[in-house]
């Protein structure tokens, strides 16, 4: 089959895991102790009829199901109507929100691999040596390190007592030199855990490359040491690193929730949290979809990759 | 209040006041005496009224039960506090379960229905009218569902005299009746008050000038410039005044909005016919004088020259179809609780009339916001939704929000006021930006290093190190809220008053106020804020906890 063809089959089996996921995620909101109406008026004292009101206006006086076909009905042409709990068009709330996550999240993923990768290749080939005891226990410290704590410490560091970075993101533009300077410490908090997981999966990886028939051959016939690494043994190791770097990729668009709050980013995680708070369905099924089309085209890209990496990978 | 400077010479008062309440709490015995005072009630009256009141409902100790609460630190710790008192009188067994907001008032609602055995730690926001405290929380008609009454507790004599606050329009009459129904409540213990919140407000020395900090959270920024209250404030070398929002603003429409960040949002932007000033003082805003004509019909004259954001003149046509408005809507019981009908008399003379004669009729007004008729008619046009965009009569008009980042009001040149000897006519600040964070720390961070102005909700454990660094000004004034316990009313043991009177003994409020929450807030012994003086004052709370809740 070729890679078009592949590409196109997994597209499409990509609209019933959608569905499924939604489908599941608009039950357990609905399983969730506590009625939208409630939320919508505050706890109110309100009467009977504007309540019946209320309900019939978003569809909550019929069955979970009936309310799930309804939405997907029209879902399927990007209409998310309107919250009721705010009244704004859940297509463009999200909308607003959705740059400024990818931002975080795909700089986060920038740096993770710009650290990780190099460190890796590094720690690999220095096994034993300094430079490797050193990578390592990092690595055991970025991941061992809750970024919440990383990212409050950081902002007590640079921000207050050193006055480097805005602890509120700037009123400008995000693609702006006032919203990058912003962005590097969210960056650091986000990205840290990330890069040293690479970075071990990419020594690991290369270790037992080097140690393979292929590598001594290429040394035998002369080879420098440096074509040796980077040319034979990166690119077989690199696949498991592609697996993770692409999930890694779909966890930080939607995994950003705590370093959202700390930095006040105005990403989704904060929307998704709050919507649920407040029992606010519509916002909370568009995120979910969201996410869940980030996920699937991850995985994707993580394939392609794949068989572009490794020639004998067709499907 | 007199003019811009009396900040500080209230905070020194104010903190006077709270540390006499604890000395007089503690009988002088200070602080070795309060940890003493909390427990020695163990063996004393607390536990004969629980060992009554389990004999009476045929139940052997220990009871066991759960204490609910919000996942939220401050009440876990409160909660495990009271587990030990409870614990340690041997008739109960208590664990605690915490659960998340949404979930934890879901509960609270249901909680009759399914018998559920639980003690829920709660808290309310009352406001400027005393009735705002009880009838919720109370009345046997706001029994849960209708309203929050979650005990399903009944008293026909606190039912009377709730009804009768409500409709009694004479003030003395008003303020006996509400001494009588706190002295009931208390007796009959439905509910343990623990403590009085405070509104805490810290502001940056260096920027803002002076800052006086309104009690209550919606009215947290009238402090930028509220002529009808003779207040505002002037910034060191700056146009902007940057404060903070606890969370985002939902929904900016009077009729709709359901969370106080909203509120608090919009209070430059909405005016209403009366303001209550910082004292608690009823003051004319949109209209200048007002007579009662009969007991239930009030005239009022409204101010000439009044103009809205969007260019509308103000008209009594504004007011009526503004108190209408509500009709159907979430906040209808806002206006439609008293509200009958109104006839304009002219462009700026008009009558209300209630259908019923009603106390808090001037408090209520103060909730009501005109609004211009365009968007009355236009309801639904993207210009004209106040939903997403406020427009109203006040010193600042609505230029920006963006979801989750920041909300922004820039000074309105046409506002209606022409200067007095006390505020000037035009604001000295020129922008006011909101800025949305969620996150108390980050809050702190950011007062701290100046991207934030001010701010109304820092972690209380850091509030004493604001007060003593000479570059920030702090504000502590008690507001109208407080954090309670809520008994099951509909299930035995605490269907015992005896039960719960001696629950309420128990209770280790001087050790919650210090160790919880640092000494932020004033040990509450009735529903009534003291913020409301002539209701709950000190002398008052005295009266009622050495009559009911203090046994030494």
């Amino acid at each position: 089959m070729s890679l078009g063809r592949y590409v196109g089959r997994r597209l499409a089996i990509t609209v019933p895991v959608l569905v499924g996921v939604t489908a599941l995620t608009f039950s357990f909101v609905h399983l969730l102790p506590g009625d939208a109406v409630d939320a919508i008026v505050g706890f109110r004292d309100v009467s009977a009829e504007t309540e019946a009101a209320i309900r019939a206006e978003y569809h909550l006086d019929q069955p979970v199901w009936d309310q799930y076909l309804l939405w997907l009905r029209d879902a399927i042409t990007l209409e998310f109507g309107e919250s009721p709990v705010t009244g704004r068009d859940v297509s463009a709330t999200i909308g607003r929100r959705l740059p400024a996550t990818l931002a975080l999240g795909g700089a986060a993923w920038l740096l993770a691999l710009a650290i990780g990768i190099p460190a890796g290749i590094v720690t690999a080939v220095s096994a034993g040596k300094p430079a490797d005891e050193v990578g390592r226990l990092a690595a055991l410290a970025g991941i061992a390190t809750p970024n919440f704590w990383l990212g409050l410490i950081l902002l007590f560091v640079f921000s207050v007592r050193l006055g480097w970075f805005r602890v509120l993101p700037p009123d400008a533009p995000l693609v702006s030199l006032a919203t990058v300077k912003f962005l590097v410490l969210p960056t650091i908090t986000l990205g840290t855990a990330a890069a040293a997981l690479v970075m071990r999966l990419l020594r690991s990886s290369m270790r037992r490359e080097l140690d393979a028939p292929y590598v001594t051959a290429a040394r035998a016939r002369g080879l420098p040491e440096r074509t040796v690494i980077l040319k034979h043994v990166l690119r077989n190791a690199f696949l498991p690193v592609v697996t993770v770097a692409g999930l890694q990729l779909a966890f930080l668009v939607d995994g950003a929730v705590v370093v959202e709050g700390i930095f006040s980013w105005p990403g989704m995680g904060r929307l998704l949290v709050r919507s649920i708070l407040r029992r606010d369905y519509p916002v909370i099924q568009a995120i979910v979809l969201v996410i869940g089309i980030a996920i699937v085209l991850a995985n994707l890209l993580v394939d392609i990759i794949y068989a572009i990496l490794d020639p004998r990978i067709r499907y | 209040m007199a003019g811009n400077s009396v900040g500080s010479g209230e905070r020194t008062r104010l903190r006077r006041r709270s540390f006499l309440t604890h000395a007089g709490a503690l009988g002088g015995a200070g602080l070795a005496g309060c940890l003493s005072f909390d427990s020695a009630t163990t063996d004393g009256p607390a536990a004969e009224l629980i060992e009554e009141g389990f004999a009476a409902a045929d139940i052997e100790p220990p009871f066991e039960t759960t204490i609910a609460i919000t996942q939220d630190e401050e009440r876990n710790r409160f909660a495990q506090l009271l587990q030990s008192e409870l614990d340690e009188t041997g008739f109960f067994d208590v664990e605690i379960e915490s659960r998340d907001f949404g979930s934890h008032v879901e509960s609270m609602l249901a909680a009759a229905d399914t018998e559920e055995n639980a003690i829920f730690v709660s808290s309310w926001t009352g406001g400027w009218d005393p009735s705002n405290y009880v009838t919720m929380l109370f009345h046997s008609e706001n029994r849960t569902p209708n309203g929050l009454n979650v005990g399903h507790y009944e008293n026909e004599t606190v039912d009377e005299y709730i009804d009768a606050g409500l409709t009694e329009t004479d003030s003395d009459e008003r303020v006996e009746t509400y001494r009588n129904l706190q002295n009931e409540l208390v007796a009959d213990s439905p509910a343990s008050f623990v403590r009085f919140r405070e509104a805490t407000h810290v502001w940056n020395g260096d920027v803002v000038n002076d800052w006086q900090t309104y009690p209550l959270q919606p009215g947290s920024y009238y402090a930028v410039y509220a002529p009808w209250a003779g207040v505002y404030t002037e910034l060191e070398d700056e146009t902007e005044f940057v404060g903070d929002l606890g969370s985002d603003v939902t929904n900016s429409d009077p009729v709709e909005i359901n969370g106080v960040v909203s509120s608090q949002a919009t209070a430059l932007v909405y005016e209403q016919l009366v303001g209550i000033d910082f004292d608690g003082e009823v003051q004319p805003m949109l209209a200048t004088d007002w007579e009662q004509l009969d007991a239930t019909t009030y005239r009022f004259s409204l101010r000439k020259g009044v103009q809205f954001h969007n260019g509308e003149a103000l008209t009594a046509t504004h007011v009526k179809r503004s108190l209408e408005r509500y009709e159907g809507t979430t906040r209808e019981s806002d206006v439609y609780d008293w509200y009958e009908n109104s006839t304009v008399i002219d462009d700026h003379t008009i009558e209300i009339s209630c259908w019923r004669e009603y106390g808090p009729f001037e408090t209520a007004l103060f909730n009501v916001s005109i609004v211009p008729l365009a968007a009355i008619d236009g309801e639904g046009e993207a210009d004209h939704d106040l939903q997403t965009k406020p427009i109203g009569t006040g010193p600042y008009r609505f230029v920006e929000h963006e979801s989750g980042s920041h909300w922004r009001l820039r000074r309105f040149d046409d506002h209606w006021f022409a200067g007095d000897e006390t505020v000037p006519a035009t604001p000295p600040i020129e922008t006011v930006t909101l800025e949305i964070i969620t996150e108390q720390s980050s809050r702190q961070a950011a007062l701290e290093r100046g991207d934030l102005h001010f701010s109304y909700n820092l972690p209380s454990a850091s509030l004493s190190d604001f007060e003593a660094n000479d570059d920030y000004g702090v504000g502590r004034r008690v507001s109208g809220g407080f954090d309670m316990i809520l008994y099951p009313c509909y299930l035995p043991p605490f269907s015992e008053p005896s039960v719960r009177r001696g629950c309420n003994m128990l209770v280790p409020r001087e050790r919650t106020l210090e160790t919880v929450y640092h000494g932020i807030g004033q040990v509450a012994y009735t529903p009534i804020s003291p913020l409301l003086e002539d209701y709950a004052g000190e002398s008052f709370q005295k009266t009622i906890a050495n009559e009911y809740v203090r046994s030494d």
